[in-house]
């Protein structure tokens, strides 16, 4: 019986090749976009779940609130000591403090150097507890003798062999910075992909102690990278350690101070999701994500429901036929069930395999979190029952219906070929399920839409200062000296045009703020400004405008001078420009008189205000030449850029950034979304069109007769395409009328984080409607032209 | 063993209804070959299927081996379907995506037989019905005369207890009907099956003991055939 069953069903695919591909490749490629976005969000949503104790791991942050509140994920030094000290209910207290751009070098025996490696995020000290809060595994040392001794480093196995190859590492040194020692003591396996202990190279606190012992005891000195994580005792309320922090402040902060100070407790498992604090992915970021994913997966299950219904339908009369011959509903029922789960499953090893092959490009974009997914993630007990479980509804949603519908047909009415759709409720059901499927796809529609002029908007709008052939390269040394060496070595190659030195560009991820005094008054002003370093050459160079006032006089060599921008002068209230030329303002402790007004400009990301800033020189916190290039012969400029910089800095690795790349990077993010957002919507259109086709196609099937007789008694082609023009331009309309206010709802959501941002225009749904319509068009008319060309003798002739 | 007490078909029209078959009362005795005639669309289709269980009348009882066929669970009449009766259609209805030999096949399966038995039996049908050298054709692939002889193979095949026959020679050439007709009466005699067909072939009606004329949903007349009326 079941080989009966089989036989029928594969001939009846075969024999509607087109639809039964159609079917399985739309579900196939839904399915896939799921499996995928799962592994996303799934992996996402993992970080730093692994640890043991993850529920009772907390860091200590900072809120400070001045005028507007400023977050820190960091915490002074000192805090960590008084928590071990005063208060022994908190199980582990264990700081980090993590490097930034840093050298490490492996000596030779004679003084120079092995290698050197230049390390952005991967080094930092860490306090021996670091290793009982959080889940390591150590190959070699344990975390009590190896971090115990000051100048001992421990590294994981991949910095091992990125350092020393096969060797072993136990004993040899590696050189931070040029100037520091450190014995390696330890060696620790890989971390796990999801996690944001990102360092690979942890160096003994007690190294600090010696480096900076002066603001050890600083409660004032906040450094976003210096964090102090604790872990409770299990079933201790978070309260309880929330509740020591006035204490803490009260007693360590002057009381001026001590207003403005705030510690919280972030529980581990909102770090990675907590922008505030510096996490790194939006949680609503991932959100969108699932829905996106549901909504394609649902997209190709209506599609499939669709198509597996309009095949069904066809059926009728095997169904009455075999009603006839003695079979019962339930063995139909089975049947037609066992068809859909066959093709169900077909379509499952498809998207498999698709998803396979997308995978190497879900890697790449997701390449900031290391992420290397693979299919074998599904294979943990709780996804595989997820996955279990949606292959059971799809083949549930798309074979119950069907089959139910079908196995109750009455024999004779399904003969007669009286299951004409509308009898059995399947053409409204089925257009209800187009309409949801263009309600999907113009929803993407639009947010692509709204996504690319945003994003365009962000790349394109002014941002105050020229950003186009810029680069950016380390000036490595405070001395003055050296830093004009390496300014007239640059002067002298060709395609240079300007230099200036500072210490980030106008634009940068480092934002410098301090508290600054106006005009000699008694107290300092309620907001901060943010600061800037720059020489003479900066304000020109980046094409900062003077609004009033002049720029840095070369000859200012003790650096009293600084320049403001509009938005201070305003915030201070003053009636122009030029009511602040020549007055005194005090930042960082000196006092400096304004020379100029430069216009405003963009410190950061576009999701931030402007806000007041100032410019001074100061030649020991010069970080950075910013380089204007002429275009032409770029790579012969940059090649001597580098050997000049080699020339001067032999101990160092060489790097360049060019301030269009730095810009990008703040818009990392939604790039990456942008580009799901495309890759999913193009999707959803091509599952919508399936949808689509295979209801045209029906619907021209089950009118074959009817035009078959109309274009004998002399329709014409038009008329006939326009049959089912009427037909679907009202279920596009429909779903547009629903997609429009909600995808202007929601993607007005989201432009709500940018503090520029362009307002939706109705052009956008001006294009999405014509876009649905065309595709529509397309789809329709490529199958209704089939059905009213035919010779109108064969249709007749089929009934 | 088939019995009807004033059945009625209707479907509804308009505000009222256009009856089909009206106040039908007829007793089929086990062994009959009963011949059912009438006009175009005076419902003989109709009251064929009501017989076969196909369609439920909506006035009157129908009796079936003195069971009372409305009160039947849906599972006991299935089971009816699949050892005592077997169904000619007037459209062949033969499962397009089926085999000659599989169309056959189809109601063995149901009925539940071993595989070696149902070989044998399709064999012998297809032998039968002179169809060996087509049984791996589809029905499209079969001109309707060849179609109807499957359809009649395959109503014969789960050797059920009565026939209904819509027009099984409709599209047959005279020779064939007359084999097929000669295949009735053999069933009828030897088999003791109970044969009921709908013709418009007068000669084809008289294979039968008894014809029944329907006309404009109204019985009209019992009639036993005599070689006189000719
Ligand atoms: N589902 C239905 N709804 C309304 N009327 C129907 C329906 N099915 C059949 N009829 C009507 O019932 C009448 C009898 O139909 P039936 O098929 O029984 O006729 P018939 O005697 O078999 O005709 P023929 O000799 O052409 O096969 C016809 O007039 C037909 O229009
Ligand atoms: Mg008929």
């Amino acid at each position: 019986m079941l080989k009966n069953y089989f036989k029928v069903a594969f001939r009846t695919l075969l024999r509607h090749r087109t639809y039964s591909l159609l079917n399985v490749i739309g579900l196939a490629v839904g399915l896939a976009c799921g499996i995928l976005i799962f592994l996303v969000v799934g992996f996402q949503l993992g970080f730093d779940t692994y640890h043991q104790k993850a529920d009772r791991i907390y860091r200590v942050v900072t809120e400070l609130t001045y005028e507007t509140a400023t977050y820190s994920r960091g915490t002074p030094k000192a805090l960590a000591g008084v928590l071990r000290r005063d208060y022994p209910f908190i199980e582990t207290v264990a700081r980090i403090k993590r490097l930034r751009g840093n050298l490490l070098s492996i000596p030779r025996a004679d003084g120079g150097f092995l290698r050197k490696f230049q390390e952005e995020r991967t080094v930092c000290f860490a306090d021996p507890d670091l290793f009982s809060v959080f889940d390591f595994q150590w190959k070699t040392g344990t975390p009590k003798t190896a971090l115990t001794a000051p100048n001992s480093v421990v590294l994981t196995e991949k910095y091992v062999r990125k350092y020393f190859g096969d060797a072993n590492p136990i004993g040899r040194t590696l050189r931070l910075d040029n100037n520091l020692n450190l014995t390696v003591t330890g060696v620790l396996e890989d971390h796990p992909v999801a996690t944001n202990l990102s360092d690979e190279v942890y160096i003994s606190y007690s190294t600090v102690l010696g480096l900076e012992a002066r603001s050890l005891q600083n409660w004032d000195d906040l450094n976003s990278e210096e964090m102090t994580y604790v872990t409770l005792p299990e079933n201790t309320p978070v309260g309880q350690l929330e509740a020591v922090f006035p204490g803490i402040i009260q007693t360590y902060y002057t009381p001026e101070n001590a207003r403005f100070y705030h510690f919280h407790a972030q529980p581990l498992h909102d770090i990675h999701f907590n922008t505030t604090y510096g996490g790194r992915m939006q949680l609503k970021l991932l959100y969108a994500m699932a829905i996106v994913g549901v909504f394609l997966v649902l997209a190709a299950c209506i599609n499939f429901v669709n198509l597996a219904t309009a095949q069904a339908l066809r059926r009728s009369k095997e169904v009455g036929v075999r009603k006839a011959l003695g079979s019962t509903r339930g063995q139909l029922f089975r049947q037609f069930m066992t068809e859909t789960a066959l093709i169900t499953l077909a379509a499952v090893a498809l998207a498999l395999a698709l998803a396979q092959a997308g995978l190497p490009l879900v890697n790449q974009t997701m390449s900031v979190f290391n992420a290397n997914f693979s299919l074998t993630d599904l294979l943990q007990p709780k996804s595989l029952l997820l996955f279990l479980v949606l292959i059971g509804c799809v083949i549930g949603l798309a074979g119950f219906y069907p089959s139910l519908i079908v196995s109750g047909f009455n024999p004779i009415a399904a003969l007669r070929r009286k299951m004409t759709t509308e009898q059995v409720g399947g053409i409204s059901v089925r257009r209800g399920l187009v309409v949801v499927q263009f309600f999907i796809t113009q929803l993407f529609v639009i947010s692509v839409l709204v996504m690319m002029s945003q994003l365009r908007y962000v790349r394109n709008v002014d941002l105050g200062f020229t950003k186009e052939t810029v680069l950016t390269i380390p000036v490595p040394t405070p001395d003055p000296l050296r830093q004009e060496t390496l300014r007239s070595r640059l002067r002298e190659i060709g395609g240079i045009q300007n230099v200036a030195f500072g210490n980030t560009p106008p634009a940068s991820s480092i934002i410098n703020k301090s508290p600054f005094t106006f005009d000699n008054r008694a107290e300092p002003e309620k907001f901060e400004t943010q600061t800037k370093i720059g020489d003479g050459n900066y304000v020109p160079l980046f094409g900062l405008k003077l609004r009033a006032g002049r720029n840095f006089l070369s000859g200012d060599t003790v650096a009293r001078e600084i320049i403001v921008n509009e938005m201070l002068v305003k915030r201070l209230g003053l009636p122009s420009p030029d009511a602040i030329l020549g007055k005194n303002l005090n930042v960082l402790g000196i006092d400096r008189t304004v020379v100029g007004v430069v216009n405003d400009f963009h410190v950061n990301s576009l999701r931030m205000a402007v806000a007041p800033t100032v410019i001074f020189k100061a030649f020991s916190e010069n970080r950075m030449a910013a380089l204007k290039v002429s275009p032409a012969h770029l790579a012969e400029t940059l090649k001597q850029v580098e050997k000049t910089w080699n020339g001067l800095f032999p101990e160092l690795v060489f790097h360049y950034q060019f301030m269009d790349e730095i810009m990008d990077r703040f818009y990392t993010a939604e790039t990456i979304m942008l580009g799901f957002a495309q890759v999913f919507s193009l999707i959803a259109i091509l599952i919508g069109c399936l949808g689509l086709y295979g209801l045209v196609s029906f619907m021209a099937e089950s009118k074959t007769k009817e035009i078959g007789v109309r274009k004998v008694l002399g329709a014409n082609v038009g008329q006939i395409l326009w049959l089912f023009g009427r037909e679907f331009g009202r279920l596009v309309l429909l779903g547009f009328a629903v997609a429009a206010p909600l995808g202007w709802w929601l993607m007005s959501r989201w432009l709500q984080d940018y503090t520029y941002r362009i307002e939706i225009e109705w052009w956008v749904f001006g294009a999405t409607g014509l876009l649905a319509s065309l595709i529509t068009l397309a789809t329709v008319s490529v199958q209704s032209a089939k059905a009213a060309l035919m010779n109108p003798v064969t249709s007749l002739r089929s009934e | 063993m088939i019995s009807l007490q004033n059945v009625s078909k209707y479907y509804p029209a308009g505000f009222g209804k256009t009856y089909v078959l009206r106040n039908i009362t007829l007793d089929i005795n086990e062994g009959e070959f009963v011949s059912i005639m009438g006009p175009s669309g005076s419902g003989k289709s109709t009251l064929l299927h009501i017989l076969g269980m196909l369609e439920e009348p909506s006035e009157g009882e129908y009796l079936f081996f003195d069971q009372p066929v409305q009160k039947l669970s849906e599972k006991r009449r299935t089971e009816l379907h699949r050892n005592y009766i077997g169904f000619v259609f007037q459209a062949y209805h033969l499962i397009d995506e089926l085999t000659v030999y599989e169309n056959i096949e189809t109601p063995l399966l149901y009925k539940g037989m071993s595989s070696s038995e149902r070989k044998s039996r399709v064999a012998e049908l297809l032998d039968r019905f002179n169809m060996v050298a087509k049984k791996d054709l589809f029905p499209s692939q079969l001109s309707g005369g060849q179609q109807q002889l499957v359809g009649i193979a395959r109503a014969v095949a789960s050797q059920p207890k009565v026939i209904f026959a819509d027009e099984p020679t409709g599209n047959l050439h005279s020779d064939h009907a007359k084999e097929i007709m000669d295949l009735f009466k053999k069933l009828n005699k030897e088999d003791g099956v109970t044969i009921v067909q709908v013709t418009h072939s007068e000669v084809n009606a008289e294979y039968g003991n008894r014809i029944l004329r329907l006309k404009d949903g109204w019985l009209e007349s019992f009639q036993v055939p005599t070689l006189e009326r000719e």
